[in-house]
């Protein structure tokens, strides 16, 4: 479990910010693979997004209870078990657990969005785990050097996205940056250099 | 199809919103007309939008009808343009209309209904003589007609709400039952209308209908092209308190108030299914605002397209797909207008196929 | 006060906002007032049994503002307010949480808030009461019809 608290600055709850972290999304999404920085330095990467997209349309899943009670009450949001949430958060460092969403062929979308907490993420191929991306959006490929993630959420990850148009796209998210890891991106792992 | 670009037209686009504008203020003699005036004065007109917009915001429906120069499509349409800007952030618990506080309540099938029938304030036995005097109103009138009125009217000891005419005839068993299945009512502002659709998808379509679609279907069936033949149990207008939880509490508590019209039409009687008793059809008919032409024929359709949707259609107003799909006025109103926007493309295609057709059809006279 | 808490809001909304939000504003001067719940403004749907069946449907959509808050006296005392409107305005629906909160939980100002509910509970008598004397006005007499019968019998 990380040390690190999640930490939220009372300005995310503007929209004025939300905009901002939500561009962001936008962009890490057309790139994946680019590490982008949270508009909001004074709140956690994963607790930004969360509060940016979530509402009392949509679902959120915290099965290691990373969210304390007060947070809940103004994410506003509905509460849900892992198997049928549209959004998971969980602690990256942690082997998966879990059989998320994946959608359905009339609706892949409804496959889910897994926020995993990392304590680092450097665009490059040294450290703990390299990833090495390929795919729409990435021209040849891109490498992301994370800390904190458990490897076993690659090959997880790679049965859930193995029948598209179904899978789940993943945000890796340490303090500050978050990177965007769609379905449709290809992964090979890296070990230390 | 495609659509000429934008550019060409840019230039006059903007002068279009300028002209608009300007015919809006053209007689600057007039003084720009406050909401409230639109509120109050022209209250049935408030009313017609804020049910075909679908949003109960009064004081929008007529910034909307100022802004739109009192077009009540274009009105609704805004009304529905906001509402699509705000966050969704509760369904009610079910209300109870019965706990209406009337302005208005008559039933054409009793004279003695629990209660008693008070006409409101209704033009529905006025003569439709023009009343120039109102041509130039003297402000000095104007203003004492409300306290006037309050001065010289009694209070009757009258309750809070009154029960539901239906009630007494249910009790007596000539009312078809209850529903037993309670489905989840269907939300039309999330999910389209796929055919066969439950019961409260088409009561929410109709709902937010526009006035005259509605009425010219409704009228349809009277007329002979159906045979609700209705009666109507009950029609009242009124404002309805909304109930909702209390943040801290959880106790229900009256939130703000809506003003609705509710009616109620009791139809031909059929005979009982499987040997049951025969009983009167019922049909249900209920909008935002003060609207009662529309309640009566939301009725009439609502037993209509029950007959439809059980037996099959015999005639347009009990096809739902006929019904549904015609009546919304954004709907129909927006597909009407998109014939004023450039088909230049599409239109080039079919002059040039019809010269080619000509030319063949000339070749061939001159060869025979 | 005779008017119970669920009453006030209602109450309340009779009264011009900015009254609302300058008492809100001058009760909480002293106190920390903490969002539970950021103050929202949108819409709700307005569930309905029709009268022939009783089934559930949507008449349509309603505004919805809404607030929760938490008062804390110097003292340390905690108290807990909310509001629910049909409204547009977060900012009015916070105010009257507020208020909820000072007469809830009896705190300094607490008379002030009471005599803007009670001010609010008679303007809405009064439309209550408009209201009755317009039903009044037009009640049918159907006793009169059956006298002018009865004159025709003889």
């Amino acid at each position: 479990m990380l040390n690190e608290t999640i930490n939220c600055s009372p300005a995310i709850w503007q929209p004025m910010l939300q905009q901002q972290v939500f561009r962001g999304l936008l962009d890490s999404f057309s790139y994946p693979g680019r590490i982008t920085p949270c508009a909001d330095h004074e709140t956690s990467a994963c607790l930004a997004i969360l509060i940016a997209l979530v509402d009392g349309e949509t679902t959120l899943a915290d099965p290691q209870q990373l969210l304390s009670s007060a947070l809940w009450a103004r994410l506003e949001t509905r509460p849900c078990v892992s198997e049928k949430a549209a959004f998971i958060l969980l602690d990256g460092a942690q082997a998966p657990d879990l059989n998320p969403c994946i959608g359905t062929l009339d609706a892949p979308e409804k496959g889910a969005t897994l926020l995993l907490r990392v304590s680092s993420l450097r665009p490059d191929s040294t450290g703990n785990l390299s990833l090495h991306l390929s795919g729409p959006g990435i021209e040849s490929t891109t490498s992301i050097r994370v800390d904190g993630l458990h490897p076993a959420w690659i090959t997880a990850r790679k049965e859930w996205v193995s029948a598209f148009p179904l899978g789940v796209d993943l945000l890796l998210c340490d303090q500050h940056h978050f990177v965007a890891i769609p379905r449709t991106t290809q992964i090979t792992m890296g070990g230390a250099a | 199809m495609s659509y000429v670009a934008i550019k060409g037209g840019k230039a006059a686009i903007d002068g279009a919103a300028a002209a608009t504008d300007y015919m809006r203020c053209k007689n600057a003699m007039d003084e720009p007309i406050k909401l409230t005036v639109i509120e109050d004065q022209l209250r049935l007109l408030t009313s017609r939008v804020v049910s075909e917009g679908g949003l109960y915001h009064p004081k929008l429906a007529a910034l909307a009808l100022k802004q739109f120069q009192g077009d009540t499509l274009e009105a609704a349409f805004a009304l529905r343009a906001y509402r699509s800007t705000k966050p969704r952030l509760l369904e009610t618990p079910l209300q109870d209309t019965s706990k209406m506080n009337c302005i208005r309540r008559i039933s054409s099938a009793f004279k003695d209904i629990p209660g008693g029938q008070m006409l409101g304030a209704t033009f529905d036995y006025a003569l439709r003589l023009l009343r120039l005097d109102l041509a130039n109103e003297d402000p000095a009138a104007f203003r004492v007609v409300a306290k006037n009125f309050l001065r010289n009217t009694p209070e009757a000891d009258l309750p809070d709400s009154f029960p539901k005419v239906l009630d007494a005839l249910r009790a007596e068993g000539l009312l078809p039952p209850l529903g037993l299945m309670q489905d989840p009512a269907f939300d039309i502002t999330r999910d389209p209308l796929v055919f066969p659709v439950p019961r409260s998808a088409a009561l929410a379509t109709m709902a937010r209908a526009e006035t005259g679609s509605l009425l010219a279907m409704a009228y349809s069936n009277m007329r002979g092209y159906g045979d609700v033949h209705p009666t109507v149990a009950e029609l009242r207008v009124g404002y309805l308190p909304v109930m909702l939880p209390h943040p801290v509490t959880g106790e229900l508590m009256e939130a703000g108030e809506v003003l609705m019209t509710e009616c109620e039409v009791v139809a031909m009687y059929e005979s009982g299914i499987a040997g049951d008793m025969p009983v009167f059809t019922l049909g249900y008919g209920a909008c935002f605002g003060h609207n009662e032409v529309k309640a009566i024929s939301m009725a009439i359709i609502d037993r209509a397209l029950q007959k439809g949707m059980r037996d099959g259609p015999d005639n347009p107003s009990e096809d739902p797909e006929f019904v549904l799909l015609h009546v919304d006025g954004v709907d129909s109103m927006g597909f009407a207008s998109h014939y004023k926007m450039p088909h230049y493309v599409t239109f080039q295609s079919d002059m040039d196929r019809l010269r080619t057709t000509q030319g063949k059809v000339r070749k061939s006279g001159e060869t025979a | 006060m005779n008017i119970p808490r669920n009453d006030w809001p209602r109450a309340l909304c009779q009264l011009d906002a900015a009254e609302i939000k300058a008492v809100a504003a001058t009760l909480s001067g002293d106190i920390e007032v903490r969002d539970v719940v950021l103050p929202q403004a949108g819409l709700g749907l307005l569930s309905l049994t029709d009268g022939a069946f009783h089934e559930p449907f949507y008449l349509g959509e309603i505004p919805v503002a809404r607030a929760e808050v938490i008062l804390k006296t110097a003292e340390g005392h905690e108290v807990q307010g909310g509001c629910v409107l049909v409204d547009d305005r977060a900012q009015l629906a916070r105010s009257i949480a507020i208020l909820d909160a000072v007469l809830s939980g009896k705190l300094p100002g607490c008379n002030i808030a009471e005599n803007l509910v009670e001010k609010g509970e008679l303007l809405r008598m009064q439309k209550i009461s408009e209201r009755r004397q317009m039903l009044a006005a037009t009640r049918v007499d159907f006793s009169l019809l059956e006298q002018e019968d009865d004159e025709d019998a003889e």
